[in-house]
């Protein structure tokens, strides 16, 4: 495939984001 | 409803339907009519994705479950990022280098017919059911709360649906599903501003979440292990993930989505979108339903938001309890909403008493509502249902929402069940049409007339899900069976592509004996929880089913002997 080399960095990104959102949504959690 | 509403209403779908048939006007073969003439780019196929995930009753629902109890059923979709990543990676491009219609035109390529036809099956058996569902769901509530009649929202949408999918097919699909989209976030970011508008001046946006947050209403994640409690982060993260496999991977209502991508690229993109708006855009209508629920610590809430419900309740000896009920369920409303205008003005050390005075009237009123909906249960002889979430935001807006908002909320609403129900109509003609009369069919057929084919399955398939929204009116516990119905089947479906795509070494039959194992052990699983014998949250099913396959497939490959066919 032409585009290989992008798709770890994509999926890598998607899998941080998801990361991300767990822990300010148990931050958010926290507060109260 | 006035005349704007009515007006904005029916324009918005008039608008889309016309739209989606007069831009698809001209199909002519079967690549254009099933796969959109593989010309979808990114953006088109993510929201399509999205929009036929998204049903009505996601927008009538989540709101309400917010409301009342929190902002938990996000981590319901926390496996859906890394099932994007996983679909993305392994089952796109091989489905592409295969060159496939539908997702189980793959499973005879790699094992044999049979696995293909069982998997099809299980796919239309569920899906059809699933589609007149999608349809019916929002028209009872619809009907409840606006005095519609049932039959006539329920023809509304199947009509206007068939009338496009059936003319433009998956690219009448797409595009609509672009405008149905827009039309859905537009009308819930308006409903999310005006509610804020609408709490008092003293109450910003911070001291809302403040109260949302002392009520217990942004408790977002839970990390309890409890197989019982359907939300914590693990049933989210598992039983999501392996939901979101099945259903992103191998239901052909959402593969088609993306399969009608432009190239390969596209396809993945359109899933990457999927797989990082998701979990914001669920977190968003739920905090919507949040701020709902803050609206309503200074606003008098309905003590049951089934209005028509609790009169039909009162209508029976049991009144005066309703009565009393109702009484005291205000009284504690005024108390409970003076102590929290005094704790947003109190000074930082009175705060902790005013606190935990509104905290425990909240309480008290939640158990005033329990009591209520105990008594409604008793007076209707269980014939009213007293779970009343669907109703809690469309009864908001009916009653506070200025005009033309409201028709704009209710064309989300329509939207919203329409892309739904067209994906999946488009998909069972797709696999009617492809996986069984194409392949059993001794007859050659033009591009015409195979269209033509395909758009009277299309027509067949809408007919059937408006006979079963007009037949679920019949059964009561039919919602519910709807409900854990994708979970009845996912996870064998499941369990036959993870076989197909990572064991190569287990063939067609074996494959067949772990899925007609897997099916009847979540069938019977299922069986022994509606006899309250055992008790399993309905998520588990995909992870159970999936498993038993794979375990199944793998025991009997071993034991027995390949014939000539599959050793070759």
């Amino acid at each position: 495939m032409e585009e290989g080399k992008e798709w770890p960095k994509l999926y890598a990104l998607i899998l941080s984001v998801l990361l991300i959102e767990i822990i300010v949504f148990a931050w958010i959690s926290s507060l109260w | 409803m006035t005349f704007i509403d009515w007006f904005v209403l029916i324009g918005t779908l008039l608008a889309i339907v016309g739209y989606g048939t007069w831009k698809t006007r001209k199909q002519q073969d079967m690549l254009s009519y099933l796969k959109g003439d593989n010309s979808m780019k990114w953006w088109t196929i993510g929201l399509s994705i999205m929009a036929t995930q998204a049903s009505a009753i996601t927008f009538l629902s989540t709101p309400g479950q917010a409301y009342e109890s929190g902002m938990g059923f996000v981590q319901f979709y926390f496996g859906l990022p890394l099932a994007m990543v996983i679909i993305s990676a392994v089952f796109i491009p091989l489905y592409y280098k295969l060159n496939v219609y539908t997702a189980y035109e793959f499973l005879e390529q790699r094992f044999n017919l049979k696995v293909r036809m069982f998997t099809a099956f299980l796919f239309l058996v569920s899906r059809g059911l699933a589609a007149g569902i999608t349809i019916y769901a929002p028209a009872i509530v619809l009907s409840t709360l606006l005095g519609w009649d049932l039959s006539f929202t329920n023809l509304l949408v199947g009509v206007l649906v068939i009338i496009y999918t059936v003319s433009g097919g998956t690219k009448a699909v797409s595009v609509t599903q672009k405008w149905q989209m827009a039309v859905i976030m537009g009308g819930m970011f308006v409903a999310f501003f005006l509610t804020l508008s609408y709490l008092p001046e003293s109450v910003g946006f911070t001291e809302a979440i403040d109260i949302a947050g002392i009520m217990g209403k942004m408790e977002v994640i839970d990390t309890t292990f409890d197989l019982d409690n359907r939300y914590t982060l693990w049933t989210g993260l598992l039983g999501g993930f392996f939901l979101s496999m099945s259903y992103f991977g191998t239901d052909q209502s959402q593969v088609q989505r993306y399969l009608g991508g432009k190239s390969i690229k596209e396809s993945r993109y359109g899933l990457m979108f999927n797989g990082l708006l998701k979990v914001p855009m669920q977190f968003f209508i739920l905090f919507v339903g949040a701020m709902v629920f803050v609206f309503y610590q200074f606003n008098e809430p309905p003590v049951f938001f089934n209005a028509p419900g609790l009169e039909k309740a009162k209508q029976t000896e049991y009144i005066h309890d309703i009565e009393k009920l109702e009484n005291r369920y205000s009284a504690t409303h005024q108390e409970k909403k003076n102590a929290l205008i005094g704790y947003i003005e109190a000074s930082s050390d009175n705060k902790e008493g005013m606190k935990k005075l509104a905290v425990d009237l909240y309480t008290a009123q939640q158990e005033i509502r329990a009591e209520l909906k105990e008594t409604i249960k008793v007076a209707s002889n269980e014939t009213i249902e007293t779970k009343d979430t669907d109703y809690v935001f469309l009864s908001f807006v009916l009653k506070y929402m200025p005009q033309g908002v409201i028709g704009l909320l209710l064309a989300v609403i329509f939207s919203a069940a329409m892309s739904s129900t067209a994906g999946e109509l488009n998909a069972l003609a797709s696999t009617t049409m492809v996986d069984y009369y194409k392949r059993l069919s001794k007859k050659e057929h033009t591009d015409k007339q195979e269209v033509n084919i395909s758009k009277m399955f299309t027509v067949l398939w809408g007919i059937m899900a408006i006979v079963v929204a007009f037949a679920a009116n019949l059964f009561e516990n039919l919602i519910q069976l709807v409900n854990v119905l994708g979970s009845l089947f996912y996870g064998t479906i499941l369990g036959v592509f993870v076989i197909g795509f990572f064991l190569k070494w287990v063939k067609g039959n074996a494959t067949l004996i772990g899925a007609l194992v897997g099916q009847l052990s979540v069938l019977t699983l299922h069986l022994l929880t509606v006899y309250k014998l055992i008790d399993i949250s309905y998520l588990w099913y995909n992870v159970i089913g999936c498993g038993v396959v794979v375990g199944v497939g793998i025991l009997s490959q071993l034991f027995i002997k390949p014939n000539k066919v599959e050793r070759s």
